[in-house]
């Protein structure tokens, strides 16, 4: 839906022009340095410093925020959903204590920090469970929509993208570029709403919502991976929809960037077969740029999964983080924003670290 | 592959390498007015913006009033249904274009302002400032910005102020950034050093001379981010985040999906499908005007597509 | 032995603030204390049904996910304690007669004081672990309850009030000594404590946060045998050696399911589905079946939405003409048709539901625009040149008006306010989220006007014992009755009726007591019940065809346990299985 946020923590990329990015794939590469020998020893402690720091900053973010928002969290606790519920000035003490709002603001940023250094995230209102739990729970879903999107879409965009690039210019490449634009501007509520209907509820072919069928602990290994793709099938079109767009556009200008390059003049000359020149030689190195570029669609793939697992009921982090907003959850919405926003900025980090590693021009 | 689009790459550490000056193109409004995606996107934003300004007199009805038996199918009463307490659709659907064209036009401008106020100034004042203010932005950039609009929309209380705040706020930091580096870019041009010396105080140098530079780009980023913010709060909506009593697209899908069993219903396609439409082509609409004025400006693209 | 209390009917249970409290449960109709003290019905050990595994006994599939971890203390409110109570049993229960009958307990006798009750328990009941039951259990239960004084959130336990001593007389006898008598023991507080095993919960601190399956061993006809700590699903595998005999339902399914379930019931995943007023194009496809889907339907006991005015802060607020009129300004039937799909019934002003035993017709405030606009004029609220009305002291009647942003709310406002601006009064909408905002402190000097959603029974809830009355709207409201409480809501009629019916325990005398305490409600109409979504309650006939709806408080009064355990409606014998 919208490309806010979520880019790269050194890069500091915007990742919001596509076209831009599209037209120069060296807009996804990280800011050229002096000289190659400094930057090699500068790279990881940047990175990492910058990692650190918004990792910090996320973390205080995250205990701040609630605080200085209207709405106080204990009492939100002390009367969810229900017009008899407990209220006295001795349970509400003992809930400021339970949840560590008790105290100095310093003081309970102190105990929010001593809590969090040991893996404690809180207790979730409305499971009673420990939030770690409930977010550990929510991730390998995320994880299953995210992954396969972003492999599906980059397989689908650099195959798009190397053809579109080797015979750009063609009336084709301009609609099809388009339309993939403007496959990722649909709104994934409507699109999934619309495949939803169609599929689970039309035909009935796909389930329409949650991730497995109940009990599926019974089933057989194969039965069970079926159930587990069936449900995942529509959350799986409908992000990689609006994620290929991009590899897309990268992968299409990078190898126009590639065909003007003089070794592929030579390879012509040299008269190698297009095929070959066109995968071998010209689609590899304009994959370089692709790397980076998970950095930048991470975001947008968040983002998106956020809507998506809604649309579909998901039980992944974006449904928790919504379901926790609905009920008031303060430790799980929390938690939940915040397993989500280290996870993006380290997902960041190493593609950056990555990137860095394999592209010689970006050390070079 | 020379020309590198200055505005695209951020150099947060030091300035990027001396760029060429944006080439003119011969002609750019004739490029523009044949551009197809330019009519198409141009007529859709008209149509918008005529819907926002005379919505009361296209609207059949009050769109918050009661008019009609609730969930009824499309009739020469109500052309679109009407939804669950009773309200026309159709009404409801062009009034919801006043929030988008307020999303748009108040979103981007707002989010370009503060852009060029964080990224333009700091940079001619340079020094800390400059290296604060890039700072900021790109920690901002980095931050999963989503689910903190998510967090502070929840927070802050469901407010159509709240969420039009937010979504300005997201768009600061990448205005800010590629500003900058624009910025950055038309210093190192030489010109405004020029200007400097010859006496030109910095908001002179701000308003004679960066200001008309940067003019196609800001130009661009307005339209890009015109759509981001329609996506963005329309988006926001559809979570329920927004004030419930207003008139919003992303609002109408949101009642019509979260009623219990409503893909069954012979009215949800009447309900929840003009909305969605309606918000994505208000989307195209600007992303188009975008892809449109991108070749004018930006010669590299003209070159490859 | 437990804490001293001036209150004794007082829920002596879990008061959970999710959803419902688990004090929710009990029998509404459960007065009749003569009723239960025989030991008539202990047909307990029955013929089991069809032999385990035999394939015959079948198994249910429910719509509910796990609502909390279903202990006494970690469950979820009041569907939580449907899935709870699976595992535990009460020393009475209540079915489909709406009397308690006699289940961990064969019979009970009462003093004449009504101070004392002596529970006989039955012989061959064993705790889940194979341990045997005794009346130790019970006492220790109470006693661990009343410990519980300083539980850890996030549940919040209440000790039970009123209860002075719980003493285990013999190995199969429990004496309970009451500080004040009560009319609403037996149901509210034998009929819904569940008992646990002393040998697992002694000297277990923070029972809240006891979420190992381990601790999970209890009487009841049900074991867990599978749990989905997230809301999903859960597992129920019954003990063939249960007290009572093999229950008739061999295995109940919890699946969690987003939205409608009626496409799940049709698409087989389920057996069981539920609605609140659901649409005729929901409906039509399973009465096109009726071979094969069973529906039944209950209107009255749940009570979808309710008025509020904040008596306390006086001026237009606090005069009865005023809310009166606008109780006559409001079209309640025109909520029933546009947000329940017609399917429902006005509220009664009266409180109490219509299906409630004690209810009585009050004073019902139809729909008159005329006669609102003609007792404001009389009260002396002259009409604006604006159309808003002025009071005596010349201030405009404009209001803050909170509702519930999601779900009925946003549409119910579209419906109210335009209604009330006929009566030249203007509400200010301010939606708001049930939790912090309509409920929290702030709420409390700082609202006018409110319109909340009440899902249904509970305490407070409209088919719950009349002694919700005096919890709502007597002088000494408990504190969890917050919003009540704080309209500072006070007629001193009212509050000597309400300790009055506590300790009446002639019913018919309660009866005119509670009668009278509803129309001073009525005429007062500090609250106003809106209207009453039908529950639409369908299921497939094949697997079980025998649900009802448990009249009283029973949280959601369709799943009864003692329908999984007999197969029957009434009584406690096992239902043979083909």
């Amino acid at each position: 839906m919208t490309d806010i946020g979520g880019g790269a923590v050194s890069a500091g990329l915007d990742e919001g022009p596509l076209i831009e990015l599209a037209m120069d794939p060296k807009a996804a590469r990280p800011p050229e340095s002096p000289s190659p020998g400094r930057r090699r020893r500068r790279m990881w402690p940047g990175v990492l410093g910058a990692y650190v720091g918004m990792i910090a900053a996320i973390i205080t973010l995250n205990f701040f925020l609630p605080r200085f928002m209207p709405g106080d969290p204990i009492t939100a606790l002390v009367s969810r959903g229900s017009s008899t519920f407990v209220y006295g000035e001795a349970s509400k003490t003992k809930l400021k204590e339970f949840y560590g709002l008790n105290g100095s603001l310093p003081s309970q940023f102190g105990h929010y920090l001593n809590r969090l250094a040991h893996g404690d995230l809180g207790r979730s209102i409305s499971t009673n469970q420990s939030v770690v739990h409930d977010v550990a729970k929510a991730i390998p879903w995320t994880l299953l929509l995210i992954t396969t999107s972003m492999l599906l879409s980059a397989g689908i965009g650099l195959v798009l993208g190397v053809h579109a690039g080797w015979r750009r210019d063609k009336p084709a490449d301009r609609v099809l570029m388009t339309g993939l634009l403007s496959a990722r501007e649909f709104p994934q509520y409507l699109l999934g709403s619309m495949l939803l209907f169609f599929f689970a509820v039309k035909l009935g072919w796909l389930p329409i919502g949650g991730a497995e069928t109940a009990f599926s602990s019974d089933f057989s290994l194969w039965h069970r991976i079926t159930d587990i793709a069936r449900h995942a099938a529509l959350p799986i079109i409908v992000l990689t929809a609006g994620l290929t767009v991009s590899y897309y556009l990268v992968m299409r200008s990078g190898m126009v960037d590639e065909l003007g390059s003089d070794y592929l003049m030579l390879g012509r000359a040299k008269g190698l077969r297009n095929r070959r020149l066109k995968y071998r030689y010209a689609a590899r190195n304009a994959l370089v740029p692709v790397l980076s570029l998970t950095a930048v669609e991470i975001g947008f793939a968040v983002t998106a999964n956020i809507i998506i697992e809604q649309v579909f009921s998901y039980p992944g982090l974006g449904g928790l983080l919504l379901g926790s907003v609905a009920s008031r959850d303060y430790p799980t919405m929390q938690g939940a924003f915040l397993v989500l926003s280290v996870g993006i900025v380290t997902v960041n980090a190493i593609a950056d670290l990555t990137y860095r590693r394999f592209d010689p021009r970006a050390t070079g | 592959m020379t020309a590198t689009i200055t505005e695209a790459v951020p150099a947060p550490a030091d300035p990027a390498p001396a760029s060429e000056p944006e080439r003119t193109p011969p002609s750019p409004v004739r490029a523009l007015l044949f551009s197809p995606l330019m009519v198409i996107g141009m007529t859709l934003i008209t149509i918008l913006v005529l819907t926002a300004l005379f919505a009361p007199l296209l609207a059949p009805y009050n769109p918050r009033a009661v008019t009609g038996p609730p969930l009824q199918l499309p009739s020469a009463r109500h052309w679109l249904g009407t939804d669950i307490p009773g309200r026309d659709n159709l009404s409801q659907l062009i009034y919801g274009t006043r929030t988008s064209a307020v999303a748009a036009v108040v979103g981007s401008s707002l989010a370009l302002l503060f852009g060029i106020l964080l990224g333009v100034l700091p940079t001619l004042l340079g020094g800390f400032t400059d290296r604060a203010a890039n700072r900021v932005a790109v920690f901002m950039l980095a931050l999963p910005m989503f689910p903190l609009l998510i967090m502070i929309a929840a927070l802050a209380g469901k407010s159509d102020t709240v969420v039009l705040v937010v979504v300005i706020t997201a768009g600061i930091w990448p205005n800010a950034r590629i500003l900058r580096s624009k910025t950055l870019g038309l210093r190192d041009a030489g010109f405004i050093t020029a200007a400097r010396g010859f006496g030109g105080g910095r908001l002179y140098v701000l308003r004679r001379h960066l200001l008309p530079g940067m003019g196609p780009l800001l130009m661009v980023r307005w339209v890009e981010w015109a759509s981001t913010a329609v996506a963005l709060s329309a988006g926001l909506a559809f979570l329920g985040l927004v004030d419930p009593s207003s008139s919003s697209w992303g609002l109408m899908i949101n009642r019509a999906t979260t009623q219990q069993g409503i893909y069954f219903s012979p009215m949800w396609p009447w309900w929840a499908l003009p909305p969605g439409f309606a918000v994505l082509f208000t989307i195209l609409s600007f992303l188009f005007v975008g892809i449109a004025l991108e070749p004018v400006f930006n010669p590299r693209w003209r070159r490859s597509a | 032995m437990t804490e001293a209390s001036t209150d004794p009917s007082r829920h002596p249970l879990v008061l959970d603030r999710r959803q419902f409290l688990l004090a929710a449960v009990g029998g509404a109709g459960a007065l009749a204390l003569g009723a239960c003290s025989g030991s008539g019905s202990s047909k307990g050990s029955a013929k089991p049904g069809g032999g385990s595994g035999s394939g015959s006994r079948p198994t249910v599939r429910l719509q509910d996910g796990a609502l909390g971890f279903p202990s006494p203390f970690a469950s979820n409110g009041g569907p939580g304690y449907n899935q709870m109570i699976l595992l535990y049993d009460t020393l009475l229960w209540t079915e489909d007669s709406a009397k308690p009958i006699p289940w961990l307990a064969k019979s009970f006798t009462v003093s004449p004081d009504h101070l004392t009750y002596t529970f006989e328990l039955r012989d061959n009941v064993k705790w889940s672990d194979g341990m045997p039951f005794t009346a130790d259990d019970v006492a220790f239960t109470f006693k661990y309850y009343a410990d519980q004084g300083s539980l850890s959130p996030p549940v919040i336990i209440q000790p039970p009030k009123g209860i002075a001593k719980v003493t285990a007389t013999a190995p199969n006898t429990v004496e309970f000594v009451l500080e004040v008598p009560a009319v609403t023991f037996p149901a509210q507080v034998a009929g819904a404590v569940p008992i646990i095993p002393k040998h697992i919960w002694e000297g277990k601190k923070d029972p809240v946060l006891q979420i190992d399956r381990k601790v999970l061993v209890g009487t009841g006809p049900y074991t867990l045998t599978a749990y989905n700590d997230d809301g999903g699903a859960l597992q129920y595998t019954a003990r063939d050696d249960y007290f009572l005999g093999a229950p008739y339902v061999k295995r109940i399914d919890m699946v969690a399911l987003e939205g409608d379930a009626f496409p799940a019931l049709l698409a087989g995943t389920l057996d069981v589905a539920f609605a609140f007023g659901p649409r005729d194009d929901q409906l039509a496809p399973l009465k096109a079946d009726s071979g094969t889907y069973g529906i039944i339907s209950n209107v009255g006991d749940f009570v979808e939405s309710q008025f509020y005015w904040n008596v306390g802060k006086g001026g237009p607020l606090g005069d009865v003409k005023f809310r009166q009129a606008m109780a006559m300004a409001i079209d309640r039937k025109e909520l029933v048709t546009r947000l329940s799909s017609g399917k429902g019934a006005v509220g009664n002003p009266g409180f109490l539901g219509p299906k409630n035993p004690y209810y009585t017709p009050v004073r019902g405030y139809d729909f008159d625009v005329a006669g609102a606009n003609a007792l404001l004029d009389s009260a002396g609220y002259r009409m604006g040149s604006n159309g808003i009305r002025q009071g005596p002291d010349g201030k405009p009647l404009s209001f803050d008006f909170r509702f519930d942003n999601a779900g009925n709310g946003p549409p119910m406002s579209e419906v109210v306010i335009p209604a009330i601006k006929k009566i030249g009064i203007e509400l200010k909408p301010s939606p708001a989220l049930i939790g912090p905002e309509l409920f929290g402190p702030k709420l409390f000097g700082g609202y006018d006007m409110a319109v909340l959603p009440y899902p249904g029974p509970a305490p407070g809830g409209p088919n719950a014992d009349p002694d919700v009355l005096r919890e709502v709207f007597g002088k000494k409201a408990p504190d969890f009755f917050s919003l009540t409480a704080a309209s500072k809501y006070n007629n001193p009629e009212f509050g000597v009726l309400a300790d009055k019916q506590l300790v009446t325990f002639d019913d018919t005398e309660r009866r005119k007591i509670v009668n009278q305490m509803q129309k001073i409600i009525a005429d007062d109409i500090p609250i106003l019940s809106l209207y009453y979504a039908e529950k639409f309650f369908v299921f497939r006939k094949s697997v079980l065809d025998n649900w009802y709806f448990t009249p009283g408080e029973f949280p959601t009064a369709d799943e009864n346990k003692a329908l999984f355990v007999t197969g029957n409606k009434t009584g406690t014998a096992i239902r043979a299985t083909k």
